[in-house]
């Protein structure tokens, strides 16, 4: 071998050399070995983890037609049964003309009970483990609005404590919602009646609306959701809690498969105390509308401009109790 | 000189290159060696039972006329009362037939402010007006007039059902249904577990994440011993 080629560290055609074959050989299935085992995650796949030609080719929520529609649903109703044992009612219920929603909370009332929290765990089949709540409940000292204070790990023998009063935070269905404007996929929007939703299959879990959010409300299936078969809620519709999948964010869409059908929300109707209104602020005798009309209604966070679909309030207080607890 | 570069180039390439091979087997090893499965720790589940959940009024409503069991019968109020005398200056400490109720309504500690004298089946308004048990809110309305004005409207009280009146029944709970009338505030009660955030495992003692104001928590009663009152 003439000293050029060494020089070059190549050999010519034909002549390789042991140091340099071992080298780029070894070099070649070290590689090939990583690779291997890089990829070895995807021998635990199991048929059924993957998604069929039908879900593959399914489209956005807004562009399916009709027939594809109930074609989805019918594949999601399968799903649902292999793996709950139960035949759940799920529909694609769309928004009522001249409704949009509006919820109003009564500070002076809340307790602090988190009933809500756990009644929309049960009504909207989140994930127990880990564990995937919409609400949560902040106790907050008397006197200040300083969310920097409230604390959510309250965790007295009784409430309400005399020091402090009870905000519970969940999805303020913005009218300017920052969550819709940073999805890359728009995979939630806001729907006429002033929900934003998501299509959970189109989401790609990027949790941007998560970091965009001010309120916190979005939550992201970190692990594969687990939901006891007893526990599952049959009664569901597409937009709001058919269960979801691993890696795709959720949030509270005001149980939209119960207030477009005319009900009320499971965290009002549980409320022991009545401090959570709900209704359609465009009818003028509607409870919220009166509410807004008639209460002294503060958003949360109004600096940020999300304009909120979702008010808190206050009871004026008697005279004569001011500075006591009682109102 | 463009030699000297092309020369110092290749020996560089040569290292990099003897070099490729030992980075490789190392990952081949972390790969295989590894479980190539991602746990996420997760805090227990607290169980909640659907009683806890109920949606039921907090009490039951009286009808008109209003009916209570007196051994296994039901009975209106007159069955006794058209038979006993009323006296005037009894509040209900001293009535022995009612000493299950304990008045805590204010300054309203007399019986017959609000139950009438004639008719101990009727509730009485102003004057020799008197109401049913069923309208039991038009009683109330005689001292609470801004929350009666507030209840009208859905902005005091509960309201479940249909929010849609034209798809099904909107049920208004009155007063009585929430309020015990002879004590109508509302008890304290025990608060349902509150969230695990605490997905990447117990933080040490000394560590800033035991703060009261870090989302990670892990939600076990009893865990919090931080007095907030001392904080303030």
């Amino acid at each position: 071998m003439s000293s050029d080629h060494q020089k070059n560290g190549k050999s010519t055609c034909g002549q390789v050399s042991r140091r340099s074959f071992l080298r780029q050989g070894t070099s070649v299935a070290a590689g090939l070995a990583a690779f291997t085992a890089a990829l070895k995650p995807l021998a635990d796949l199991k048929p059924e983890d993957l998604p069929s030609v039908d879900e593959f080719l399914q489209k956005h929520y807004k562009e399916m037609s009709s027939d594809e529609m109930s074609q989805a649903l019918k594949r999601i109703s399968d799903k649902v049964e292999k793996r709950f044992e139960i035949r759940p009612d799920i529909k694609d219920i769309k928004a009522k003309d001249g409704v949009e929603f509006v919820y109003a909370l009564n500070l002076t009332r809340c307790i602090g009970c988190r009933k809500c929290v756990h009644a929309c765990v049960a009504e909207n089949n989140q994930s127990r483990e880990p564990e995937i709540q919409y609400i949560r409940v902040l106790e907050m000292p008397k006197g200040t609005l300083d969310l920097e204070q409230g604390n959510h790990h309250y965790d007295k023998p009784q409430v309400p404590s005399q020091d402090h009063f009870y905000m519970p935070v969940q999805c303020h269905q913005c009218a300017n919602p920052p969550c819709v404007k940073v999805c890359p996929v728009e995979a939630t929007w806001t729907e006429p009646d002033g929900i934003t939703v998501i299509d959970y299959d189109w989401c790609i879990g990027c949790r941007y609306c998560e970091a965009a959010c001010p309120y916190w409300a979005r939550r992201f299936n970190f692990s594969e959701p687990k939901l006891p078969k007893k526990d599952l809620n049959p009664n569901m519709s597409y937009l709001s809690n058919r269960p979801r999948e691993k890696g795709v964010m959720e949030k509270c869409h005001f149980c939209l498969h119960r207030t477009r059908e005319g009900r009320m929300p499971a965290c009002l109707e549980v409320c022991p105390v009545g401090a959570r209104k709900f209704g359609n602020v465009l009818d003028p005798e509607s409870e919220v509308s009166q509410i807004l009309k008639n209460k002294r209604v503060f958003v949360l966070k109004e600096d940020v401009g999300t304009l909120p679909r979702f008010f808190y309030y206050f009871d004026e207080q008697h005279p004569r109790l001011k500075g006591d607890q009682q109102l | 000189m463009n030699d000297h570069l092309k020369h110092k180039g290749s020996k560089r390439n040569a290292a990099i290159r003897r070099l490729i091979w030992p980075v490789f087997l190392l990952f081949a090893l972390y790969f295989l060696l590894g479980s190539g499965e991602v746990v996420v720790p997760s805090a227990d589940v607290v169980a909640i039972s659907p009683s806890q959940i109920a949606i039921a009024p907090m009490r039951k409503v009286l009808g008109d006329p209003p009916l209570s069991k007196i051994n296994g019968f039901e009975r209106d109020c007159l069955e006794c009362h058209e038979i006993f005398n009323t006296r005037d200056d009894v509040d209900s400490q001293s009535v022995n037939q009612h000493d299950h109720i304990k008045m805590n309504h204010g300054l309203n500690k007399e019986c017959l402010t609000c139950h009438d004298r004639e008719n101990r089946n009727l509730l009485s308004l102003y004057g020799n007006d008197t109401v049913s048990f069923n309208k039991v809110e038009m009683l109330c309305a005689k001292c609470h007039g801004p929350v009666y004005r507030d209840w009208q409207k859905g902005m005091h009280g509960k309201t479940i059902g249909y929010w849609d009146e034209s798809s099904g029944e909107k049920i208004k709970y009155t007063c009585t249904q929430c309020h015990d009338p002879h004590s109508p505030s509302y008890e304290s009660m025990a608060p349902l577990p509150g969230p695990n955030t605490l997905r990447m495992g117990e933080q040490d003692s000394e560590g800033a994440h035991l703060d009261r104001h870090t989302p990670l928590r892990t939600w076990s009663r009893g865990h919090e011993t931080h007095n907030v009152q001392e904080d303030h």
